[in-house]
């Protein structure tokens, strides 16, 4: 067994103890409620659970401020026990039957409360990636308990003497449970065993904290999702058990339709989670989980609404239409949806994730049911029937459809904030003040000169004099900053320092050019600067300086780019215009229009690395071809490359640069979360080829799948050689690697054929290429 | 004279370039200078300012410093501290046999750290080791 499935398995282990102690609670508790007080109060007691829940939802909150998750965990089932022990002492031996309201409400209580709990277990000990895959099975396990537990509960009543003493059954259960908490503690000392860091005392780092944007987005997002998916599962519920009770007046009857309903539900829950549940979940991802459940519920709504209008309420179909409602309701549940919510909450900071989940679930699933009570006690008041509560919960559904849309928005900003969060951020030198910047300029030491240029722009030119004076220094920093800080004035001055920095943009010396740059980085935003800086993206190759005034002008410069980036045909000159609107990217708001499109590229880089690979393949047994080898391993990294510059059009340097990094350490929750993130952002298919290909030296396994179809497996190392050199269908398109198969021809295809390949590059213009195949050539005389 | 690839295959060998690209290191197999010492030749001598290093390909040198002297060969440097910051030399290297050696200049050896980082991280690793086998012998 893999260790991940031993956590799976023990995880869905707590969830099935979960199940089996909710039922032995439920049955007596519920069976001893209705027989004193009847089904008419029940919305009094979902009031009380309203109240009790936010208190329990605090409690939770503060034993996770002190203790580990195995601690709370812990405390939590201990005090489930304690209660039903006692509840069982007290109608046992006592004879107080107002005990069954107390245990009817722990049940709604109890139930979040350990999904809280198995779900952020989940959460530590799983990544983003098994948690999608996984955690519908882990919930199976809840329905598992809950089927066994109804079975034997049917079963153990009359031996037991009545359904009382099937709270000392439930006693057992939750002992279990909480063996199994501890155990989970101890098997995962690192993930579950920690206790939280103190908070941080400083007030305003604090207020930041609970205030940053993603994370309190989606906290909000969830806390409204959770809460219409808590009153929608209570209002299905309960049209299921009025109608119920209409179609079976006798209560034998209606046990006996309760018995074989509640086992429908459960089978065709367990059936769906494991034999569709993940694989819509990996297909459809969190998108798919989160609103699923809404797009099915609607349907059906629909269909009982019409049938409900046209039939009546009291037909037959009307009431299978409803029955149908709940059952796809708790089957897409249990499988999709519980696994999205728990998704969701991966986009949160680690050490925010419990606490947001705990309030949402232990405190929102109380006041749905207290909203639901309400609804409940006014619609009873009001003589509205059950038609108006199919109808409500249409709306509600609606409501709950497009919340999933908007967590998903957040989920995915969530996740974008969490792979690409910088530890640190540069900042400008915004506090100089002006005579310190002259002093600077006015200095002997040249890197005072330089950090005194790097403040005019914020700073403003302190003077003429000083900037004139600088033209004629002998450090081309100095030089070209002063001439850039100049030519954004007017007059003859201003025209000499425009002339002197356009040549020295245009400068072949990349010190020269860089030095330019940095003047322009550092100088007043000019719109004089503009078109020089267009051109240098395509002329030279990248620098920090260009990184830098790219940054500053890139408002201006990208749509330049972008144009040119659509005319322009040659490799080399596209690659550069890529990289550099990747690194613009940073600074525009908003990604720019007319991008090549992305899906195009990975194709293009897909095939060419699967033929690379193939050709490594071949090549394998081929002494003389270790050159060519390397070029080839380093042809799809420099394909990674691209792609990386061409999502960093779209997503930003940074991004771009966080989620390769991520995705390059193999095995890791942080790569699990960058694949999420990737397929968030460009969809599931895409992103998991460009997962495969952006680091392809981190998973065989991704890469492979990134290629799957593609290449031609069946070449040998002699036509590999000769497709490198010839090049029929331009495909590769590079002189490096023509030149590395020539070198490797005569070893690989033999001397005359070698020669017969090189002959057509003798006067190639890459002087590598021809320098190689003038030495092949060569070798017919000394051979 | 050899080929560009040849030269490339000579400078993976240097641990300065051994995680650089081979495309890259084409750019700057370009711009060595091949040289050749026979036995007994000064590749520098101490006290001279210079603005070069050396990649041996062939043969054995040996770098004589006031304090000790080591014996180097194929696939390592010497002379690296001058394109990085050229000060008089601090040791004299000598060729033990026939040397055959890739002359790299500073003004290359800056381009090629301007555009490739990974240099530069490899340039760090070299003077790291440098300095730790200083410390380990002191």
């Amino acid at each position: 067994m893999t260790e991940l499935r031993r956590r799976v398995l023990l995880l869905a282990a707590q969830a099935g103890l979960l199940g089996l102690s909710v039922v032995f609670l439920i049955v007596p508790a519920s069976a001893l409620f209705l027989e004193r007080y009847g089904a008419q109060n029940l919305p009094f007691v979902y009031l009380a659970v309203a109240v009790l829940g936010v208190a329990v939802s605090r409690v939770m909150g503060s034993l996770q401020a002190r203790l580990s998750l195995a601690g709370v965990a812990r405390w939590c089932i201990g005090v489930f026990v304690v209660i039903v022990a006692l509840g069982w002492a007290l109608l046992r031996l006592g004879g107080h039957p107002w005990v069954s309201a107390v245990l009817v409400a722990l049940f709604p209580l109890i139930i979040p409360v350990g999904f809280v709990m198995v779900g952020t277990q989940a959460g530590r000990v799983l990544d983003v990636r098994s948690l999608k895959q996984y955690f519908a099975r882990i919930v199976a396990g809840f329905s598992l308990g809950f089927v066994v537990g109804g079975l034997a509960s049917a079963t153990l009543t009359g031996p037991l003497g009545g359904p009382v003493n099937l709270l000392l059954v439930d006693v057992g259960c939750g002992v279990v449970w909480f063996g199994t908490a501890v155990a989970a503690g101890r098997r995962f000392p690192d993930e579950l065993g920690r206790r939280p860091e103190p908070q941080r005392q400083d007030p305003g780092a604090a207020a930041a904290e609970t205030s940053s944007t993603p994370d309190r987005g989606l906290f909000l997002v969830m806390f409204g999702y959770q809460l219409l998916v808590a009153a929608i599962t209570q209002l299905l519920d309960y049209i299921v058990w009025e109608r119920a009770a209409f179609h079976f007046p006798d209560p034998n009857d209606l046990a006996r339709f309760q018995g074989l309903y509640d086992t429908l539900i459960n089978v065709v829950a367990l059936g769906f989670v494991f034999l569709v549940a993940g694989r819509l979940l990996m297909r459809y991802g969190e998108r798919g989980g989160l609103t699923a459940n809404p797009l099915g519920l609607i349907v059906l709504l629909v269909l009982g609404t019409a049938v409900g209008a046209f039939g009546g309420p009291d037909g037959t179909t009307f009431f299978v239409v409803m029955c149908a409602q709940q059952v796809a309701h708790i089957a897409l549940t249990d499988g999709m949806t519980r696994a999205a919510i728990n998704t969701a909450y991966q986009a949160l900071e680690p050490r925010s994730r419990l606490r947001a989940q705990t309030v949402v679930e232990a405190a929102g699933v109380p006041l749905a049911l207290g909203f639901v009570g309400i609804l409940l006690l006014v619609f009873r008041a009001t003589h509205l029937g059950v038609r108006a509560v199919v109808a409500i919960t249409l709306v509600l559904t609606v409501a709950w459809l497009v919340t999933a849309l908007v967590a998903h928005a957040h989920y995915r900003s969530g996740v974008l904030a969490l792979v690409t969060a910088r530890p640190w951020e540069p900042l400008d030198l915004v506090d100089s003040d002006g005579r310190v910047v002259v002093s600077l300029l006015a200095g002997p030491r040249v890197p005072e000169v330089r950090a005194a240029l790097g403040a005019v722009g914020p700073v403003g030119p302190p003077s003429g004099v000083e900037m004139s004076a600088l033209l004629a220094s002998a450090d081309p920093y100095a030089r070209l900053a002063a001439a850039a800080a100049l030519a954004g004035g007017e007059g003859a001055t201003a025209q000499r320092a425009q002339r002197e920095w356009a040549a020295a943009v245009a400068d072949p010396a990349p010190g020269v050019r860089d030095a330019a740059l940095a003047g322009c980085s550092a100088a007043r935003h000019h719109p004089f600067f503009v078109p020089y800086l267009a051109d240098v993206t395509a002329s030279a190759a990248s620098s920090a300086a260009l990184v830098d005034a790219l940054d500053r002008y890139a408002v201006e410069v990208a749509p330049l780019v972008v144009d040119r980036l659509g005319a322009e045909e040659a490799g080399v000159v596209r690659e550069r215009l890529v990289a550099a609107l990747g690194r613009m990217r940073d600074s525009l708001p908003d990604t720019p229009a007319g991008l090549p499109d992305l899906r195009t590229e990975v194709e293009l880089r897909a095939d060419r690395a699967a033929r690379a690979r193939d050709a490594l393949v071949a090549l394998e047994s081929q002494p003389a071809a270790a050159t060519l080898r390397r070029a080839l391993v380093e042809d799809t990294e420099h394909s990674s490359q691209v792609l990386a510059d061409h999502l960093a059009m779209r997503q930003g340097h940074r991004g771009a640069g966080r989620i390769v990094a991520a995705l390059g350490r193999s095995g890791t929750d942080e790569r699990a979360l960058a694949v999420e993130l990737l397929e968030v952002l460009v969809g599931r298919e895409l992103g998991e080829r460009m997962a495969g290909l952006l680091a392809p030296w981190a998973s065989a396994e991704d890469l492979a799948t990134a290629l799957a179809g593609r290449g031609e497996p069946g070449l040998s190392a002699d036509a590999w050689v000769r497709d490198l050199v010839e090049d029929p269908q331009t495909q590769w398109d590079d002189p490096w690697l023509r030149s590395c198969a020539l070198h490797a021809a005569p070893a690989v295809v033999g001397s005359p054929a070698a020669i017969r390949l090189a002959e057509p590059w003798l006067g190639d213009l890459d002087d590598v290429v021809a320098e190689t195949a003038r030495s092949v050539v060569a070798h017919r005389g000394s051979g | 004279m050899l080929l560009t690839i040849e030269r490339v295959t000579l400078l993976k060998r240097v641990s300065l370039f051994e995680r650089t690209p081979d495309r890259v290191l084409a750019g700057l197999a370009r711009t060595l200078l091949e040289e050749e010492f026979p036995v007994g030749t000064d590749l520098m001598v101490a006290g001279a300012v210079e603005d070069w290093m050396f990649v041996l390909t062939e043969g054995t040198v040996r770098v004589t410093r006031p304090d000790r002297a080591v014996d180097l060969g194929a696939g390592q440097v010497v002379g690296e501290l001058a394109v990085l910051e050229p000060e008089p030399r601090t040791a004299t290297v000598t060729a033990l046999t026939d040397v055959r050696a890739f002359r790299l200049r500073k003004v290359d050896f800056d381009e090629a750290l301007r555009t490739r980082p990974e240099i530069a991280v490899g340039v760090i690793a070299e003077l790291v080791r440098r300095l730790r086998e200083a410390h380990s012998s002191a």
